[in-house]
């Protein structure tokens, strides 16, 4: 059966560089899977779980943000930032997920950075998701 | 008598020179390794952010987007010179700033960024050029993420369209014992001839235009985090070489100085002896 070389490269580390079957990637317009012979793309993406797919065994990531290539088999997967499944504090995220809905919600304060903690709650709900994923 | 006396506080101050040079040399080959593997650990992604850009490039010739194509051809140029905090590290500085004078004659028409220290103090002093900022204490311990001021500032500064290119001088870590200095233009991204680019068509998501904006601020960002990861491990190269010749400097001349003062304290002793053999001669006779 034909594979997918798969690589997950962050700025210091190659995170996965091996074959498997099926890649599932959150790209900023909307989630997709890619399988073999997928036609060439490039795409940005959003944080969210990317799950790499070998013989019904699942390796699951959260990405906060970074881009994807495909092409002729291959996914290249570059972030910066990018955290394995196993990795992910739970306690953590839920809390940061709390003080960021506490900054958003205070609509009137001046000093709050709006995009800041608009994108750190986002983080905070790709690595809770990131948790449920199986 | 006060020669041999002074010859022998020589030695001794040589002595512990050569102990010091030493020791720094160690701690050089050790922060050498760190550096060293902070510099590989890099480049895979640093070489596919670059390979994705080019891609994006090649595919969208005619795409005028400011990080490829400069918007104002006219404009001066913005010139990064990467030196280091610290000296004891031979020629490392003093041959980029060497280069940067004679790069700076040519072309008088640029302002100047720093990163380290000696780079700043030799032009603050030489200069009539301005300084647009300066950055010390870039040490190894740089992520990609604490260089992201930097790069938000100088993309500020070029998209002002007062500059028509930004290079950076500084030296390429070749080998421990070997540094390169280079000159790289950072901003727009030159683009090359590359074979190994396939003739496929992408999609593109959301649009190449958007792609290339945000990837190309990535590269920007990664390559001044590379080139600062590059410098480091250059600069504890250059300073473990240097402290490896003055250590064996040092050697030579604290054998050099025992010689001489052997030679003169054997001399004094041949002049005692024969200062009292002739004393000897004179009682007997």
């Amino acid at each position: 059966m034909e594979k997918l070389h798969v690589q997950l490269v962050i700025p210091n580390e190659e995170l996965l560089n091996g074959e498997y079957d099926q890649v599932s990637v959150p790209g900023v317009e909307g989630n997709f899977e890619v399988l073999p012979q997928h036609s060439p793309f490039i795409t940005q993406l959003r944080p969210g779980t990317i799950m790499i797919t070998n013989e019904g065994h699942h390796e699951i990531y959260c990405v906060h943000d970074g881009f994807v290539t495909v092409e002729d088999d291959n996914v290249l997967v570059l972030c910066e930032s990018c955290e394995a499944k196993h990795d992910i504090d739970s306690e953590r995220a839920t809390a940061s997920k709390q003080r960021a809905e506490k900054r958003i919600a205070d609509v009137n304060n001046k000093d709050i950075d709006f995009r800041r903690a608009e994108s750190s709650l986002r983080r905070a709900i790709a690595r809770l998701n990131t948790l449920k994923a199986e | 008598m006060a020669n041999l006396r002074d010859l022998k506080t020589r030695i001794g101050s040589v002595k512990s020179i050569a102990q010091i040079t030493n020791a720094m040399k160690m701690v050089a080959a050790a922060k050498l390794r760190k550096s060293q593997d902070a510099v590989v650990a890099a480049r895979p992604y640093s070489d596919h952010i670059d390979r994705m850009l080019r891609i994006l490039q090649k595919k969208n010739n005619y795409t005028p987007h400011p990080l490829l194509n400069t918007i104002n051809p006219e404009g001066k140029q913005l010139i990064i010179i990467v030196t280091s905090d610290k000296g004891l590290c031979g020629a490392f500085n003093s041959s980029i700033i060497k280069y940067a004078v004679r790069y700076l004659e040519e072309n008088p028409n640029s302002d100047l960024i720093f990163f380290g220290r000696k780079g700043y103090d030799f032009f603050r002093k030489n200069s009539r050029f301005k300084v647009k900022g300066v950055y010390p204490n870039l040490s190894d311990n740089v992520s990609v993420h604490s260089v992201r001021n930097i790069k938000t500032e100088l993309l500020n500064f070029y998209n002002s369209a007062e500059y028509s290119k930004v290079f950076v001088i500084y030296n390429e870590f070749k080998s421990a014992i070997q540094q390169n200095l280079l000159l790289k233009q950072l901003i727009p991204v030159v683009p090359y001839e590359a074979d190994d680019i396939s003739s496929a068509d992408y999609d593109y998501e959301p649009n190449a235009n958007a792609i290339i904006e945000e990837l190309g601020k990535q590269y920007v960002n990664v390559e001044l985090w590379r080139i600062i990861l590059e410098s480091n491990a250059a600069e504890q190269g250059a300073r473990m070489t240097a402290m490896d010749n003055a250590t064996t400097n040092a050697k030579d001349l604290i054998e050099e100085l025992s010689l001489i003062y052997n030679r003169e304290r054997q001399s004094q002793i041949t002049t005692q002896i024969i200062e009292i053999a002739s004393g000897a001669e004179a009682i007997h006779n």
